[in-house]
Parts: C-alpha cells; sequence; structure tokens
C-alpha cells in the first residue's frame, strides 16, 4: 500500500470515530444551557476590572476548583461573544472532542507499533462510550473533554519524545500537562500514566529522570489544592479512603461499558441482559488477552490501557457516595485503548463481541442520556425566553411562575437564569414549590418563593402576572391563579425579604435609606417586621455587604433584637465584603404573625462625599 | 512539530468556526412567544394532563407523568367552579385515581381517602385492592355558594419519603372534577 494511502486510511479511522461520536451524541449539538451553566454565564457580570477579572478566572471556587480555560474563561469569553446562543459552545465541546480523538488515534498507533486496526478502533471504542453523554450535551462538563485532549495530547508528545530524546518534545509535554491543570484537576495523575508507560515499555532506566519532574509538579499541585479546597468530611463530597474504593472501583468499571443504565429505556429485556452483563465475558476476554500477551508474549505494553483506566480513576474512588457517569470520561479512555487491542488481536469473534455487548448498548444508553441533556435544556430555554417575552408584555410587573416541575426547576431556575436577561422580580408562584422535590445540596427553594402572604395584595392591585410552565411554553394563567388564591392565601407578612426590593418596601420601618442597586443602607438603627418562624429551630439570616469606609472607626457591633428578645451581638470586621449572620430564634416567636426586629450598630459613619449617616448594606433578610 | 502543528490548526479551525458564528448574537432570536389568557372562569373539571388548568392543582401534586397523570404527596388540594344550580342542588365530587399495587404492598394492605370542603367532611373511602377507582361523593349546596371550592383531602397510608424515592407517595390521580348530581 502506498504510504499517502495508508495515510489517508489513518485519517479515515479518526474520521470514522468522529462522525460515529457524533451520531451518537448528536443532542449534545443541539443542547441549551442548564443548572451550573448559568452560574458560569454569569460571571461575566462580577467582572468590574482587572482585579475582579483575575479573582473570577483563578480565584478557587467550591471544593478547590479553578479550571480557568474549560469553565471560567471559557464561558466568560463566549459568553461575551455570543451571549445565550449555545450552539458556538457546543460546537467549540465537539471540536475539542473531535481533537481528542484524533490524538487518541495517534497515541493508539504508536502505542500499538503503527497497527492500524488498534488505531482504528480506539478511538471508535471512545466515541461511542456512553461517559460521554454528559460532557457532550452539558456545558458546564466541558472540563473532562478538555482535560482528555490536554491528557492525550502531553502523553502522544511523551511518545515522540522518548522516541526522539528531544529537549523540545519534552518542554512542549511539559507545557501542555501544566496547562492542563487550567482544564480539570484529574490532570494530576499525568505523571501516573507516564510513569505506568515507562515500567511497562521497560524505560524506566532511561527515562524516570524526565518522570521525576512532572511527578513534583503534580505533588505541587497537589498541596496547593489540598490547601485551597474545603475539608468535607459529611455529605456526599466526604472522602472515604478505605474498604469501599474497591466497591466503587468495580462500580466504576461495570459503569465503564456503559450498559448499566439500559433498565432505565423501554427498550427488550434481552437487550437491557446484555447491558446488564454484557461487561462480564468483555472483562474475561481483556484480562485473558492481557495476560496472554504479557505472559506468553512477553509484551506488557498491552496493560497500559488498564493502567490509564486505573489512574485516571483513582482520584473519584474515595467519593463513595458520589459516583458520577461522567467521572469515566477520561478513565474510558484507557478502556478503548485496551479494547482497541484486544478487539484487533482476537480474530474475527472478538470485534463482532465487542459491537454486541459493549458499543451497542453504550451507544444507545450514550444517545439516551444526550436526549435527556437536550429536552431538558430546552425546556430551560423555553422557560428563560419565556420569561422575557412575558416581561416584554407585563412591563414593570412581578413575574409568577407556577407548574415548575422539579427536573425543570433545578435545571433552570435555581441557577438564576433570569438575571442573565436583566429579568428582575421573577418569583415562583406560592404554591408551585409543592411540586418541586427539595434538594438541599443544590439550593434552597424558597429562596425563590414569592411569599404567600403578599401575592394577593399584588395580584388584586393588578401588579403580577403568573405564568404555567406546564407544557412547554409559558402559559398565562393569571385569573384562575388569583381566583384560587383567594381560596388560599391570607394576606401575611413575608418570612423573608430583599430590603432593596421595592416589593417588599412595606416591611420596613424607621432607619433605612431609599433603593441603591438592589440593596438598601441601613442608619446606626433601623427596624422592619417579618411573620414568626413557622416551626422551631428556625434561624433569622441576614445578608449584606460592608464597605472599608464603614469601618475607619474599627469594627462594628450588630445587636438585633427580635420581638423584644436581645439576640448576641456580632462583630462586623471585614471591609470590602459581603456579610452573612445567622441568629437562632427563641422556640416562642414560633407562629407569631407580626415580628418586629431592630437592627442597631454601636456606631455609624457619614463617609466623605455622603449626607448620610450609614450602617450597613443589606440585601436579604428572612427567617429560615 | 507536526503535532503542534496540528493542534495549532485544530484551534484556528475552531476559532474560525465560532467567530462565524459571532454574528448569531446579533441576529435576534427567535422569539419564544407566551400562550396569553383566554377568557373564562375556573374550571369544574380539572384533567391531570390540561395546563390550562394545572393552576387549580393548588398543593400536593407533583408533576405530570406520561402527559395524563400526577402522584399525590398524602395531602392534596384541588381547587374547583362549582357548576350552575349546585348552589340549589349541591354537586358531586369525582375523582378519578389509580391505587397502585407498589403503594398497597407497603402499607399493609389498604389505605383510605377523605376529602373536606368548607368545613364539611365528605364521607372516606377505603381501597383494599390495587386499581382505577372513581371516588364519588355527594356535596352539600351549603359549599358551594361561593365561585370557587376548596376541597383538601387526606390519603391514610401511603409511602413516606425515602421508603421508597425521595418523594412522598399517596396515589395516582388523573382527574378531579365537581360535576352535577
Amino acid at each position: 500500500m502506498s504510504e499517502p494511502r495508508r495515510r489517508w486510511l489513518r485519517h479515515l479511522g479518526w474520521l470514522m470515530a468522529a462522525l460515529v461520536c457524533t451520531i451518537v451524541f448528536w443532542p449534545g449539538v443541539l443542547a441549551w444551557f442548564q443548572r451550573d451553566d448559568f452560574a458560569w454565564l454569569g460571571l461575566r457580570l462580577e467582572v468590574w476590572n482587572a482585579h475582579d477579572l483575575w479573582r473570577a478566572m483563578f480565584e478557587p471556587k467550591a471544593q478547590g476548583t479553578i479550571r480557568p480555560w474549560s469553565e471560567r474563561g471559557f464561558f466568560m469569553l463566549y459568553s461575551k461573544l455570543f451571549g445565550l446562543e449555545a450552539l458556538p459552545y457546543r460546537l467549540t465541546v465537539f471540536a475539542t472532542q473531535f481533537l481528542a480523538l484524533w490524538l487518541l488515534h495517534r497515541v493508539a498507533w504508536r502505542l500499538s507499533g503503527g497497527n492500524a486496526r488498534v488505531a482504528f478502533l480506539a478511538p471508535l471504542l471512545w466515541g461511542v462510550n456512553a461517559s460521554l453523554a454528559t460532557p457532550l450535551s452539558w456545558t458546564s462538563a466541558y472540563n473532562q473533554v478538555m482535560c482528555s485532549a490536554f491528557l492525550l495530547g502531553a502523553f502522544l508528545l511523551w511518545l515522540r519524545c522518548a522516541e526522539s530524546g528531544r529537549g523540545r518534545d519534552y518542554a512542549a509535554q511539559l507545557a501542555v500537562f501544566v496547562l492542563g491543570f487550567g482544564a480539570l484537576e484529574i490532570n494530576i495523575v499525568y505523571p501516573g500514566i507516564v510513569a505506568a508507560w515507562c515500567v511497562l515499555a521497560g524505560e524506566t532506566r532511561r527515562l524516570w529522570w524526565r518522570v521525576a519532574p512532572l511527578a513534583a509538579i503534580s505533588v505541587g499541585y497537589f498541596l496547593f489544592h489540598n490547601a485551597v479546597a474545603p475539608k468535607v468530611r459529611t455529605g456526599p463530597y466526604a472522602l472515604h479512603a478505605d474498604a469501599s474504593m474497591l466497591n466503587t472501583l468495580a462500580t466504576y468499571w461495570a459503569n465503564a461499558f456503559g450498559g448499566q443504565l439500559l433498565g432505565s429505556f423501554e427498550v427488550p429485556v434481552w437487550f437491557i441482559a446484555i447491558g446488564r452483563y454484557g461487561f462480564w465475558p468483555l472483562t474475561a476476554g481483556l484480562l485473558g488477552f492481557v495476560v496472554w500477551m504479557t505472559v506468553r508474549r512477553g509484551r506488557p505494553l498491552v496493560l497500559f490501557g488498564l493502567a490509564w483506566f486505573a489512574a485516571a480513576v483513582a482520584p473519584v474512588l474515595p467519593l463513595r457516595d458520589h459516583i458520577s457517569d461522567y467521572y469515566l470520561t477520561i478513565p474510558s479512555i484507557g478502556l478503548a485503548l485496551a479494547g482497541g487491542h484486544a478487539a484487533a488481536a482476537g480474530g474475527p469473534a472478538a470485534p463482532a463481541l465487542v459491537a454486541v455487548a459493549y458499543a451497542a448498548p453504550s451507544a444507545f444508553v450514550g444517545h439516551g442520556s444526550a436526549e435527556y441533556y437536550r429536552e431538558r435544556s430546552q425546556e430551560a430555554e423555553l422557560l428563560v425566553f419565556g420569561t422575557q417575552r412575558a416581561r416584554e408584555l407585563h412591563p414593570g410587573k412581578v413575574i409568577l411562575l407556577t407548574d415548575v416541575s422539579t427536573d425543570l426547576y433545578w435545571s433552570a431556575v435555581n441557577d438564576k437564569p433570569f438575571r442573565l436577561l436583566g429579568l428582575d422580580d421573577v418569583f415562583l408562584a406560592p404554591g408551585a414549590e409543592e411540586a418541586i422535590v427539595a434538594n438541599p445540596e443544590l439550593g434552597d427553594v424558597g429562596s425563590f418563593l414569592f411569599p404567600a402572604g403578599q401575592v394577593l395584595r399584588q395580584l388584586d392591585a393588578g401588579k403580577a402576572v403568573v405564568y404555567s410552565a406546564q407544557g412547554g411554553r409559558l402559559r398565562a394563567v393569571t385569573r384562575n391563579y388569583h381566583a384560587v388564591a383567594r381560596t388560599r392565601f391570607a394576606p401575611a407578612l413575608a418570612h423573608r425579604i430583599n430590603a432593596g426590593n421595592p416589593l417588599f418596601a412595606d416591611h420596613l420601618g424607621s432607619g433605612w435609606y431609599k433603593i441603591d442597586d438592589g440593596n438598601r443602607w441601613m442608619a446606626r438603627r433601623a427596624e422592619l417586621w417579618l411573620q414568626g418562624p413557622l416551626k422551631l429551630g428556625a434561624k433569622l439570616s441576614l445578608t449584606g455587604y460592608v464597605a472599608k469606609e464603614n469601618l475607619v472607626r474599627g469594627p462594628l457591633t450588630l445587636t438585633v433584637t427580635v420581638a423584644g428578645h436581645t439576640l448576641p451581638a456580632v462583630q462586623v470586621t471585614q471591609p470590602d465584603a459581603e456579610f452573612h449572620f445567622e441568629f437562632p430564634l427563641p422556640p416562642d416567636l414560633v407562629g407569631q404573625p407580626k415580628l418586629a426586629i431592630v437592627f442597631e450598630l454601636d456606631k455609624a459613619v457619614i463617609p466623605p462625599g455622603e449626607d448620610r449617616e450609614l450602617g450597613l448594606l443589606f440585601g436579604t433578610i428572612g427567617i429560615q | 512539530m507536526r503535532v503542534c502543528k496540528l493542534w495549532i490548526v485544530a484551534l484556528v479551525a475552531i476559532e474560525l468556526l465560532t467567530g462565524t458564528l459571532a454574528g448569531c448574537k446579533a441576529k435576534r432570536r427567535t422569539r419564544v412567544e407566551t400562550v396569553e389568557e383566554e377568557a373564562g372562569p375556573l374550571a369544574s373539571v380539572v384533567k391531570m394532563s390540561d395546563p390550562r388548568t394545572a393552576v387549580q392543582l393548588v398543593r400536593g401534586f407533583y408533576g405530570l407523568e406520561q402527559g395524563a397523570w400526577r402522584w399525590t404527596k398524602s395531602e392534596f388540594s384541588v381547587t374547583l367552579r362549582p357548576p350552575n344550580g349546585s348552589a340549589q342542588a349541591g354537586a358531586r365530587l369525582e375523582i378519578h385515581l389509580t391505587v397502585p399495587e407498589a403503594v398497597l404492598a407497603k402499607v399493609g394492605g389498604s389505605t383510605a381517602l377523605s376529602c373536606t370542603v368548607g368545613g364539611q367532611a365528605l364521607e372516606p373511602k377505603t381501597y383494599s385492592k390495587a386499581g382505577d377507582f372513581a371516588y364519588a361523593r355527594d356535596v352539600s349546596p351549603s359549599v358551594l355558594t361561593a365561585d370557587a371550592a376548596s376541597f383538601d383531602c387526606k390519603v391514610s397510608k401511603f409511602l413516606a419519603a425515602g421508603q421508597v424515592e425521595e418523594r412522598e407517595l399517596a396515589l395516582i390521580v388523573l382527574e378531579a372534577g365537581l360535576v352535577k348530581k
């Protein structure tokens, strides 16, 4: 075969993988935004200067994540360029996936010593893996795809460096590796992958000194991450470094074959059985192949795919209570490498077994999961742009949303997408919370709920409209909701107010200034009224902001009095920062219709250029 | 070096691809229209699948499933418009429901549904086998004089939240209505 033709066939292998991957995960191309996407899309709104930009890009977030390329920078740049038009984001994710498939194709080619069948099969097997469904359908999971590309790119350069011994290949590899930390923390496993290759290829003595700096970088990153990440001891993100890791590994291994979720789809029982149990013969065949190749043929390098899987899955094994299929995106590259080797060497029966027991169930689950993401995101799109249209039709009115399903709430409302379109005064209608299953890990439905005791007043005055989200497009139901509300909601004070929202102005007494950009300053002393808690154990929660000018005379002491009970005073010490205080409430306040609440500071200042004595700037004040 | 070039080519391709789409932002996206309100009073009969009347399911109903039915909690409420003449002749409350085998098997073999309206209790009904049923009870005219009547219903035995899934599950309801006697 001529060299150009050989090269063309090699590219054909990669193109085939890209094509099949696109077909399987096509719904991901059409998906809109959901959940965390809205928080990332809103990040740009918090950037006002270079310092803000630096913080937005690099300051560690929840769980100590940074990810400037795959999340923060990506969303900030694209939201600047494309706003809420999802297609460019989605195409970029797929383009990166194609790049990763090409890199895998090249890695498989080199690892197999130029075996075209292995180089053809490895990207194809990875490209249909069900674990890709989430990263290829949900933009917030782009980090998995980008990190795959960084790891594969670095490793391909490593292989070139090992072959050529050239310093520039090593330097390029090092640069790609270091940049990979900006995609995802899992990048930390790269030295382990390289070390495994050195051991299996018998290159340890020759190349250990080139692995050592990589390991040092990963150790340094680990120490840094450990220092900035919060220590989680309870809940799903708690780490369990014990025997349960073996169970978690077994679960991930079975799930990596993609068919375990077939039972969630309406498919014949025999197909579910293939999906659920097909990984057993595949595992047996794979292990038999690697043992035979290692022991009988003296080619331990075939173990490399399994080593990649083990290295890439290792960091998530302690997360016993948080098993997520998309964590398999990067480990499944190893499975595809090992599977590609085995299928290429196993005679005609092997590809057939792989197609029936792996590719078909995995692709089916992957496509179905991508379709689920697409549908959910498009429901979110209808809700968000429907609300925008409702605002156009009813300027100045409060928009209340009802019939919001649990899925729709957590995928489209909880992460505050409306602010991205400048839509304020959008709430859940009282009663709508009934249909939403609580999920304290993700948020508090109550924070989005319009107070039941206030809704009639707004409706009676024609200052609110109600839209039902059932059935896709928003449907105005104001008249019927109003009729129902009359039978259900007696006028009452709210449990929670936003001090900067004029809707709640009648809850405020003396000592408050006019609204200031969605918040409200208090003087040295201010009073307000809220409805008492509904149950024991409630807390009064205050959030707001304190400027450095307010602290020029030293820390402020805030004393809160609720219905005559003086609560323990708190100190406000941090300048130019948000504050959040919680005060446990006495039990006798439960059920009281009106609580008089007084905030009093030990001092207040009149900042330069002001003629007002300013205390604290308040956002939300609520009993929860 | 060839790898580096390909990386650059790939990145440039991404930028070109997305760059050509930059115009998307400038174009006004397809408007998502809302369905504005049709004139009309509350409905006397509420089908779970009808988005126009979903607002009358005021409490204790979960989201629509398979376009036809909803799970309820152990307590649920629905507001209905009394049909013409019911202030004089009364009306009949009919709730078309399914008692799931999965519930009965876990709550000891039977469960009962009872409803109240305007302080008046309607006779409970006990279900000791799974299947489709209609809970039908006469409602006296004295509580049907307004434009809307709120029915508060309770199921005696149900699956507590966390017992099978995270939701509290009691009955499956397809339709609730107030019809002429």
